[in-house]
């Protein structure tokens, strides 16, 4: 009777269920696979990435990339998930753990195609220790590479770094696409408060989480020292740690934003007890269509 | 799977770990063991006297306070503490701001707030001039990276007037220039010996209190006569090695750290840990009036 029971459990167990998805085990193929890719394609290491971070950066436009436009029809959230999932990618890392003795892959941020041949964005402090420590010859142990995934569980390890804003938290990189093609975003105009807003991105320990919000406010800043300008799109739909560099969503899915930092209040801050609200910092889409064009 | 879900729980477990760390370290530190911190300042004042042997002691020091406006569109101005440093060989222009901040903390450690004293800006930027041979250098410090972007012989032509003016209780005498685009006028004065003057502004033969170009637009004003403070020193260093990265690299590196506008991304890199050495002092992220948004540049 157990026996049966385990049996039957087992086979309850085994089978997917349409619609669910198992994301760490696609985590765990993508580490065999890019463990393999790697040994073939040295120039995705992160080391070669970090060699060469300053020479394929610019910070004039990237010239020759045709964005895809805006979506006029309004969707459902259901509609909006489906067609922004598909532009919606994991970021990830693979590393060598001393632990484990072995390579492997993790989910540790977002971010979203841009083109089908392997322009994405995300933020500037997702991919900032490949460039910083690069600029100054210096290569961490251990650090292998740098990938996305998509919903189907397709790994695309990073090639390089086109552009970065630190100021604005953006980066636009380059990923090899491996014969496949990326399913780009579209891209969408300003949004003001009020208007609705999702997330579609990775939390930590959740994949392709999708959120609903709206826009809360837009603002503006001057760094006091530097006099650089700074543009922010506040918005009230939930992310958190990991959902870094993921797209933010208008009610047509066009890509409106990117995620990019929380400000938790406190009503005692000193030692942040008595948690109030957060509210989430985003990176307009503005700045992404800024960062392309003659 | 497997593998993910072990991972995540030694990073949780470290974080824990971590977080948890102090009490039990301290504890076990205590036993017969010296006190951490006292032996990471025992290490950095050894570190210290390794790396200053070679360097030369000021005589004295000429404090400015250089403004700039940097950006005309918008009316920005940029302020900085500024230094000269003077020897019968050499001196040294460079930020004020390591020397004002340590003296500042060494008189009150525990201090919360800042010398209201100082503008708090950092440029990493440093000009060596030896009068004699009238070799020029211009180094620049990003991290403990010393890079040299120039090696010249001072060719400043200055014109010297007899006209006079006072600053401080020093008499000052009128010299100008035209260079970089700009017309600028000096005041120096031989009140003090030897030479020392703002940025490559080099050649006269005294030590220049005040320079600024005639517009008004760029500035270092004299703002007091800085001196050894017992063990205090205002040493000159000149780096005994330069980065190996090709200084054409440096626009773009400069660039790319001017925007960092806090140190966590830099901290996260690890560069931090390219030098295991405290000296040179790692001028932590700040590149000063490099970060600025610049339509009015000082060399036109």
């Amino acid at each position: 009777m157990i026996a049966a029971l385990a049996c039957a459990g087992a086979v309850f167990a085994a089978s997917p269920r349409k619609g669910y998805y198992n994301y760490p085990e696609m985590l765990a193929k993508g580490t065999a696979d890019l463990r393999e890719f790697l040994k073939s394609n040295p120039n995705v290491h992160a080391d070669s990435i970090r060699e060469h971070a300053l020479d394929n950066l610019s910070w004039s436009r990237i010239g020759g990339v045709k964005l895809q436009p805006a979506s006029v029809k309004v969707l459902t959230p259901a509609e909006v998930y489906k067609k922004g999932k598909k532009s919606s990618l994991v970021f990830g890392k693979m590393d060598y753990s001393e632990q484990m003795k072995a390579d492997t892959a993790y989910s540790n941020a977002s971010a979203v195609a841009l083109t089908a041949d392997g322009i994405c964005a995300t933020n500037f402090h997702v991919i900032a220790d490949l460039v910083l420590s690069g600029a100054l010859d210096y290569a961490p142990k251990g650090d292998k590479l740098r990938f996305v995934m998509d919903e189907n569980g397709n790994f695309f390890p990073l090639q390089s770094i086109l552009r970065v804003d630190p100021i604005n938290d953006l980066a636009i990189i380059k990923v090899d696409t491996r014969g496949k093609k990326l399913v780009p975003a579209t891209i969408g105009g300003e949004v003001r408060p009020g208007d609705a807003v999702y997330c579609l991105a990775n939390p930590s320990g959740a994949y392709f989480h999708f959120t609903d919000g709206m826009v809360s406010n837009c603002t503006e800043r001057v760094h006091h020292k530097s006099g650089q300008r700074k543009y922010i799109i506040e918005i009230t739909s939930d992310y958190g740690g990991g959902a870094s560099g993921g797209p933010i969503y208008d009610d047509k899915g066009n890509l409106v934003a990117l995620v990019s930092s929380t400000v938790s209040l406190y009503a005692n801050p000193q030692q942040m007890r008595n948690f109030q609200m957060a509210y989430k910092q985003t990176v307009p889409a503005f700045l992404i269509k800024d960062s392309f064009g003659k | 799977m497997k593998k993910i879900i072990i991972l995540s729980a030694i990073f949780f477990a470290s974080v824990t770990a971590f977080a948890q760390q102090p009490q039990g370290e301290g504890q076990r530190q205590g036993q017969g063991r010296k006190n951490p911190q006292a032996e990471a300042m025992e290490k950095r004042k050894a570190e210290e006297k390794a790396y200053y042997a070679d360097a030369d002691t000021a005589y004295y020091g000429v404090r400015y306070r250089m403004k700039y406006k940097y950006n005309k569109e918008r009316n920005l101005t940029y302020e900085e503490d500024r230094v000269a440093l003077v020897t019968p060989k050499v001196s040294l222009e460079m930020s004020y701001e390591p020397i004002g901040e340590r003296r500042m903390r060494k008189k009150d450690p525990s201090g919360q707030s800042g010398d209201p004293t100082l503008a708090y800006r950092l440029t990493p930027d440093f000009y060596f001039y030896w009068p004699e041979s009238g070799r020029q250098v211009k180094t620049y410090r990003i991290l403990s990276e010393e890079f040299k972007l120039s090696d010249s012989k001072c060719a400043n032509k200055w014109n010297i007037s007899d006209e006079t003016r006072k600053i401080g209780n020093f008499n000052c005498r009128k010299a100008t220039i035209s260079k970089g685009g700009r017309d600028w006028t000096a005041w120096f004065t031989t009140d003090m010996p030897h030479q020392g003057a703002p940025r490559d502004f080099n050649g006269l033969p005294g030590v220049v209190l005040e320079l600024a170009d005639s517009t008004g637009e760029v500035g270092w004003y004299f703002n007091g006569i800085v001196k050894n403070d017992g063990d205090d020193v205002l040493h000159i260093k000149f780096p005994k090695e330069f980065s190996s990265i090709p200084v054409e690299r440096f626009p773009k590196i400069v660039k790319l750290y001017s925007m960092c506008e806090t140190p966590n991304e830099i901290t996260r890199s690890g560069v931090m840990e390219k030098s295991k050495s405290s000296f040179p002092e790692k001028l932590m992220v700040s590149t000063g009036v490099d970060a600025c948004d610049i339509d009015n540049p000082i060399e036109r």
